[in-house]
């Protein structure tokens, strides 16, 4: 459904592995023992220990930690879950109304014949989640729940049905409005035989949401004598088709929404607009991914006046690769809120082992490029007001052509990895991108910064259990604070242990060193991890929205457990 | 093929899952025999033991 998020697509991989076996588990759980309540759970724990000057990350605090626990039971015909989290200490970088602590989480659902009901507090996400996706992120800091009703119906073969209300959680309370929305999708291929038997499947779908908000809580001036006159009801719809055939997949989908006036779109009165094109082409080997976005005032949030990564409704998906090597991830893109056309373009390919390009082990290519572009607009005049001028508050904000292009570009980033393994003991993985990064667009300030990077991650297999992986790193530009130079090695003694030491270090500008040391932990499903860390400002991005977070110096220690 | 995501990781949550990529082996009986979280290189070799050692039972 969803090719955009790489979380995603890790986590399809995973589950198509087991899924295959998984399937009779349902059936022999149903068909045999009818009372079984499973239990499940997971707890996590990062606590960091200051070491230093503790000014810098503007905290006092000794020691701090986001811990979270949570346990869920299952049967044939109810599901309970609760989660507890300790956030009164937290790591730095947060929102300031992130701290505390409580049971932020809790459900009953109740599922019968073709229907499932959930009260309490639940996640969803409708369509690509334009216009409305709740979820946890919890490196963001994204927990952004409804409190209230959903029901799921599955009334016939081919046709899902969603429906849900309920208020938006924003940290340790509710936000006053409330959320109600419906979604439909219906399965065509269930029910065309035709398109069933030649391997084509057909999905459309609808979706609507409403926010009731009422205006007394926001007074907001247009001029001297003139407040806006704020909407209660804000309300968006979404439509979607999907169409895979054999190899091939196509989505399109296409969201609209009201009036709604907010600090994000600088309390303007035009509708906002998204339109996706997402194809792709998928064989054994090879894939292909052409995607294109336009999105234009679509920030949508349970409280107008918020701003910050709280209080969103819905997630316009990143069209920008998430990169997870370090100096890859120095100048990470954000999703801009007001408006952007966006393009994205992948190539896979694997060289098959024993072929002259492939060599003995084969060969994987891989080569991306996004472009992500402001859109062309004209400020709209207020009518019959002389002194609010042109795309002010108050006024309908601007008028923008679907095909036109601004004068900036926000982002670019063209990049090409090659991973071959040379031999039994040798793989190698080299990467070079070039990237364009719009500060001022991002951040505020600070200019177009384009930068040359080059990163080599080769694995030694030293022994049947011993692997050393080292990363080389290097970031070229002249902007900002110039060049980069970033090293890791990293030693696994599988099954177990795992030796990490890194260190970042700015050779343009600074000459500031940002080491760190780490050893890890593994047994089954618990993973512990404990070191000593400098860790630059900057952001952490994850599907296109960011948290910043500030620097750094002290002992880490992380601790998961799943069961 | 036709696979299986779940938009917005819903079966993650089901599980109970944190850190991606987390792997788990599921056995002919439906039950999980084997999970390992997180990522460690060489801890395939663990992950081919395992196979093998259900698939002997």
């Amino acid at each position: 459904m969803n090719h955009v998020n790489k979380h995603y697509r890790t986590l399809l991989l995973a589950a198509c592995i087991m899924l295959p076996a998984a399937l009779p588990a349902q059936e022999a759980g149903e068909s045999g023992d009818k009372k079984k309540v499973t239990v499940s759970g997971s707890v996590q724990s990062d606590v960091q220990i200051p070491t230093g000057h503790t000014e810098a990350d503007k905290s006092n605090d000794d020691v701090r930690t986001n811990t979270y626990a949570e346990v869920n039971a299952m049967s044939k015909w109810v599901d309970a879950g609760v989660r507890f989290a300790y956030l009164e200490h937290p790591l730095p970088g947060y929102e300031a109304d992130f701290k505390g602590w409580g049971v932020p989480f809790y459900y009953v659902k109740g599922k019968f014949n073709v229907a499932e009901v959930t009260l309490g507090t639940f996640y969803d996400q409708f369509g690509s989640g334009f216009i409305f996706r709740t979820y946890e992120e919890r490196s963001l800091g994204i927990d952004n729940s409804i409190l209230g009703a959903r029901v799921a119906l599955n009334p016939v073969k081919g046709v899902h049905i969603k429906a849900l209300t309920g208020r938006q959680r924003r940290y340790w309370h509710h936000n006053k409005a409330w959320i109600t929305g419906a979604d439909m999708e219906l399965n065509l291929d269930q029910w065309i035989k035709p398109l069933a038997s030649s391997n084509t499947y057909v999905t459309l779908g609808a979706s609507w949401v409403n926010k009731r908000e009422k205006d007394s809580t926001d007074v907001i001036y247009a001029d001297n004598t003139h407040i806006l006159n704020l909407p209660t009801y804000v309300n968006a719809c979404d439509v979607r088709a999907q169409v895979q055939h054999g190899p091939y997949s196509v989505l399109l989908e296409y969201a609209r929404k009201g009036q709604d006036p907010s600090f994000d779109n600088g309390y303007t009165y035009g509708k906002g607009y998204v339109a996706m094109l997402s194809a792709s082409y998928s064989k054994r080997g090879l894939s292909l991914l052409l995607q294109a976005k336009r999105s234009d005032n679509f920030s949508f949030r349970s409280r107008r006046s918020m701003s910050g990564t709280s209080s969103m409704l819905n997630h316009l998906p990143a069209f920008t690769e998430d990169h997870t090597y370090t100096l890859a991830a120095l100048y990470p893109y954000a999703t801009h809120p007001m408006g952007e056309w966006a393009y994205q373009a992948q190539f896979g390919y694997n060289f098959k082992r024993r072929t002259t390009l492939g060599g003995r082990y084969g060969m994987n290519v891989k080569v991306n490029f996004s472009h992500v572009h402001s859109l062309k607009t004209i400020p709209t005049a207020a009518g019959g007001l002389p002194d609010i001028a042109p795309g002010a508050p108050g006024t309908d904000g601007y008028t923008s052509k679907f095909w036109g292009w601004g004068n900036s570009t926000y982002y670019q980033d063209i990049n090409a990895q090659i991973e071959r393994r040379f031999s039994r003991s040798f793989k190698l993985s080299v990467t070079y991108m070039n990237q364009f990064y719009n500060k001022t667009i991002v951040e505020g300030e600070g200019g177009m910064i384009h930068s040359d990077i080059m990163i080599a991650d080769a694995l030694f297999n030293l022994g049947a259990k011993t692997t050393l992986r080292t990363e080389l790193q290097y970031l070229a530009t002249k902007d900002d604070d110039g060049d980069w130079l970033f090293a890791l090695a990293e030693l696994s003694l599988a099954p177990h242990w795992m030796l990490t030491v890194s260190d970042e270090y700015n050779s343009g500008k600074t000459g500031e060193h940002y080491p760190g040391a780490y050893v890890t932990y593994n047994v089954g499903a618990h993973r512990l991890q404990a070191g000593w860390a400098r860790t630059k400002a900057g952001y952490n991005c994850s599907g296109g929205v960011c948290r910043y977070v500030p620097e750094t110096k002290g002992v880490v220690i992380s601790y998961n457990y799943n069961f | 093929m036709r696979c299986c995501s779940t938009p917005n990781g819903d079966f993650k949550r089901a599980l109970g899952v944190q850190l991606i990529p987390y792997v788990l082996i599921v056995d002919g009986n439906g039950k999980i025999a084997y999970k390992h979280n997180g990522y460690t290189d060489g801890a395939e070799n663990e992950l081919i033991e395992k196979v093998r050692e259900l698939l002997s039972k």
